[in-house]
């Protein structure tokens, strides 16, 4: 067996709160041997991301620490728990070093890329500054940004999330560490970027022979990329073993629930395939090239029932400083009563701000955006907050969407309190007794009316958030990324509150995610958009297995799924892919 | 002074207006925008001006005459000077006359309006000035290390003594140093120095060690308090973790990282404080007998003398909108993010 670079025992942590001391780790052995890729994984709170701090002594000064934890430096074992602040930086970055979650603000918004990564380099080897800039201009290089040289004069936010993902990475890098801990460095990107970042670091690790500790609640990504796994919760080890045997036969319970609270990745075939011609293309939209999205699609249950949403030619603008930036592109959608239509697409792709003018919060400067039939730019006053009741809207951030100084009960009543029911006002007593119904339908005890929203978790927010929008039994619900702040077992929860909800009221759904496992698993139809354009749509089944498009084909292979054998064979098809459109696109 | 000493330097109020909204256009779309918008704004000044001018009591004529003079003499002035014009037309050559720096002629000094400025302006800019310089060099470093040293004894002591110093009246703090650095240990003369020139000023440097702390004193309680908070921002974010993780220490952190990029506000504020500080000059060059705008402006408001009023509240506000102006390109020219064009 190799070397052991980092070895974790009974390490303990606990916080000094104003409420006491609150336990984050307790008692955790772990060993990373060199070569090795160790993903711990856990849902939020698990203490995963404590421990990957305690291995560089970057935990705040308010943690006591107790146990050790050793890093290999030389042929010597070295405490980090015990070890003064100079030791430990000359431990980090030269020994072992780390990846970040955020590569938005991971790095100096005020000083170049080239200093920052130069910077890493001199603080461990005596090198002029020239040459430290030329080495920190062949780190970019093997992090695969292009021009590297112009690219190291350059600040961060002149650079995409993942190329900045890339950055940080070569700055871990710089000293050729023998441990890089990355702690969820994909959660921010999109699916497509994360895949490459995934790609670069299993490369980077092969070929330097550098153990990587990898911090993730992703299981497709864990099964991407480790070779062992260690599953954490409540701020212990559950269980600790070799990727196949943990994800494919799980031997602790709480294992099989996260794996079983993880959305099915649409089917590998889908991946495995090019982009299909073979899918017969539906009658009625053969002769006309403009719109791929025809509203006469067959939806099964649901063609023939009423238009709730109806989205014709719509483009919308934002004003940047007197210049109009195009967001989305004569676009073209349809949410019929009973049906839900999952809109997805990558960060920047313009899917919320469809929303938004599905809301009524944006107007359209060309189309029309019609509710119910009704065009909600052209309504006006008392007939305009009629039509927009007749909408609900759940956002992503369940702690920000709901006023932290009004009880639950007071924040679910507001929309009855002001559109009241059917033209007429409300008695107290009626709102009540209907927060008390609503909170029934999302499962939630008719006490929480009368608590504030710090009181709950994330998950019980976002169901708080649910019954305030469906107060008013609206026929439409627009749901922007409810679920994508939660944890997989808490997503599950409230995607299953949502899909009986949906079953018993029958409104119609328009469901915006970047996450093409929950909108596979929820979906009736499919819409792909990207830079605002629509790419592909039709019933989500077809369009997940069988796609008409390159891009969505590319989409559908970059998501992860926690099947380590079958997840090699999406990777093997996505670089298939990508490298076919490349050589497409060369000729 | 009636600022309260903020909370975040990095929030909102800080932030230049113009800065966030420049971020596409690239650096000289932004200056000449920023350019453009502040001699709007000077113009509208010279409006609110020109209408001050004509409430006075009596109107200008009565302010150039004395309240003595006969009607049958104001209006001769009025027909001599275009007073009978339309007000569109008088304000036009009011304009006219104030940009060629023509102010008027003060009723006592014996001397137009712009001479009298002239005279005392770059003087009032030297202790001002000189302040200022003071005062950062000094609130810098306090910030900066009560940031890292939070919470602990010493930053609690440096906050009491900032809080002390922005609480108390300039005047008393200036007769305070006074009596415990001149008439107590000798060290400094009590007067400023007197002169026309700046340079005769200069030349007689230890009588403008009293002034210029006086002066800086509430600008350092004030600065200290953004330059800590904006440190202790700055301290808290990401890139500071990715620094550290790096192998680099944690002086270095502060220093090469932390530094610039808490600076970056606070300079910028300087910019907002020009006028604060002329308020502050009022006081202290009539306490010190320092010939300057703010002894001028003191002794014009005693004995009503107005077009050297209107002079100094002209140039007053030119300098608080050039101030202003200042303060958006230098936090510009510090944060990347504002020069050139976004992607």
């Amino acid at each position: 067996m190799s070397e052991v670079v980092l070895r974790i025992r009974d390490l303990n942590v606990t916080f000094a709160t104003d409420a006491g001391e609150v336990p984050a780790v307790r008692g955790i052995d772990l060993e990373v041997r060199r070569g090795r890729v160790v993903a711990l994984v856990g849902e939020s709170g698990s203490g995963k991301s404590v421990t990957s701090l305690s291995v560089l002594g970057l935990l705040p000064s308010t943690a006591r620490i107790t146990g050790s934890v050793a890093l290999a430096d030389g042929g010597t074992l070295r405490d980090v728990v015990t070890a003064a602040e100079d030791q430990l930086v000359d431990l980090r970055g030269r020994v072992a070093s780390m990846v970040f979650q955020e590569p938005m603000t991971a790095l100096n918004p005020t000083m170049t890329l080239g200093d920052q990564v130069a910077e890493a380099v001199m603080n461990h080897e005596r090198v002029p500054r020239a040459v430290a800039r030329e080495r920190a201009v062949g780190l970019l290089r093997s992090v695969g940004i292009p021009d590297p040289e112009s690219r190291a004069r350059q600040y961060p936010h002149e650079l995409s999330g993942g190329q900045r993902q890339r950055v940080v990475i070569a700055i871990a890098l710089a000293c050729e560490p023998r441990l890089i801990v990355a702690d969820e460095p994909t959660t921010a990107l999109d699916a497509t970027v994360q895949a490459e970042i995934l790609d670069l670091l299993r490369e980077l690790v092969a070929e330097r022979d550098t153990a990587l500790l990898l911090v993730t609640h992703n299981m497709g990504v864990v099964a991407d990329i480790a070779d062992e796994v260690a599953v954490m919760s409540g701020g212990r080890i559950v269980e600790h073993g070799l990727v196949e045997q943990v994800l494919l036969d799980p031997a602790h319970e709480y294992t099989r629930t996260l794996l079983d609270a993880v959305p099915a990745a649409p089917p590998a075939s889908a991946a495995t395939r090019a982009p299909s011609l073979s899918r017969p293309v539906p009658t009625g939209s053969t002769g006309s090239t403009g719109s791929i999205n025809d509203p006469e699609i067959s939806t099964g249950s649901a063609s023939g029932r009423e238009v709730v949403l109806d989205l014709r030619g719509v483009s919308l603008d934002y004003r940047v400083q007197g210049r109009h930036v195009r967001a989305v592109e004569s676009l073209d959608l349809t949410v019929r009563a009973g049906e839900m239509l999952g809109l997805v697409g990558e960060s920047g792709s313009g899917k919320s701000t469809a929303g938004r003018a599905c809301l009524g919060l944006l107007a359209p400067s060309e189309g029309e955006v019609l509710l119910l039939g009704a065009s909600v730019a052209r309504a006006r006053g008392r007939a305009r907050r009629r039509l927009l009741a007749d909408v609900g809207v759940v956002f992503q951030d369940p702690g920000g969407s709901l006023d932290p100084r009004k009880v639950v009960g007071e924040s679910i009543a507001e929309p009855l309190a002001i559109h009241g029911r059917d033209g007429r006002r409300l008695s107290a007593t009626e709102r009540r007794a209907r927060v008390g119904e609503l909170l029934d339908a999302v499962r939630l005890p008719a006490g929480a009316a009368r608590r504030y929203p710090h009181e709950f978790s994330g998950g019980q927010r976002q169901r708080i958030g649910l019954a305030r929008a469906l107060a008013l039994r609206p026929r439409l619900l627009v749901a922007d990324e409810p679920t994508s702040a939660l944890d997989v077992s808490v997503q599950a929860e409230v995607l299953q509150v949502l899909r009986d909800l949906h079953a018993e009221l029958g409104f119609g759904c328009l469901f915006i995610s970047h996450d093409l496992g929950v909108v596979h698993e929820l979906t009736d139809r499919v819409a792909v958009l990207r830079s605002g354009r629509l790419v592909e749509s039709g019933p989500t089944a077809e369009v997940f297995s069988a796609p008409r498009e390159q891009y969505t084909a590319e989409l559908l292979a970059s998501v992860p799924t926690p099947d380590p054998g079958a997840q090699r064979e999406r990777r093997e098809a996505r670089l298939r892919l990508v490298s076919g459109a490349a050589s497409g696109a060369a000729r | 002074m009636t600022t309260a000493i903020p909370a975040s330097p990095a929030g909102s109020g800080v932030a230049a207006p113009g800065l966030a909204t420049s971020q596409r256009g690239g650096f000289g779309r932004f200056l000449v925008r920023r350019v453009l918008q502040a001699l709007a704004v000077i113009l509208v000044v010279s409006v609110i001006v020109f209408a001050l001018l004509h409430a006075l009591p009596g109107g200008p004529a009565r302010g150039v005459l004395g309240q003595q003079a006969t009607p049958e003499q104001v209006a001769a002035f009025e027909a001599a000077n275009g007073l009978d014009q339309p007000v569109v037309l008088q304000y036009l050559s009011f304009l006219g006359r104030s940009l060629t720096g023509d102010l008027g002629e003060s009723y006592l000094l014996n001397q137009s309006v712009a001479d009298a400025i002239g005279l005392r302006l770059p003087k009032t800019l030297l202790l001002t000035g000189l302040s200022l310089v003071a005062a950062v060099i000094i609130a810098v470093p306090v910030g900066v290390y009560q940031a890292v040293r939070r919470n602990r004894a010493v930053d609690y002591w440096l906050s009491t003594l900032a809080i002390v110093a922005y609480s108390t009246p300039t005047f008393f703090l200036g007769m305070l140093l006074i009596l415990l650095l001149s008439q107590g240990a000798g060290l400094f003369p009590a007067a400023a120095p007197q002169g026309n020139g700046v340079l005769e000023v200069l030349s007689q440097p230890a009588g403008l060690v009293l002034p210029v702390l006086t002066g800086a004193v509430p600008i350092v309680a004030t600065f200290s308090r953004y330059m800590r908070s904006s440190t202790l921002d700055n301290l808290g974010e990401d890139y500071v973790r990715t620094a550290r993780a790096k192998g680099t220490a944690y002086r270095d952190v502060v220093v090469r990282h932390v530094l610039r990029n808490s600076l970056t506000p606070v300079v910028a504020m300087l910019g907002y404080y020009l006028p604060v500080m002329f308020g502050g000059a009022l006081v202290v060059e009539q306490l010190f007998n320092y010939p300057g705008m703010g002894l001028l402006f003191w002794s014009a408001a005693q004995s009503s003398d107005f077009p050297v009023l209107l002079g100094c509240v002209l140039v007053i506000s030119v300098a608080t909108v050039m101030g202003s102006l200042l303060a958006d390109v230098v936090q510009a020219l510090l944060d990347p993010r504002t020069r050139g064009g976004l992607r």
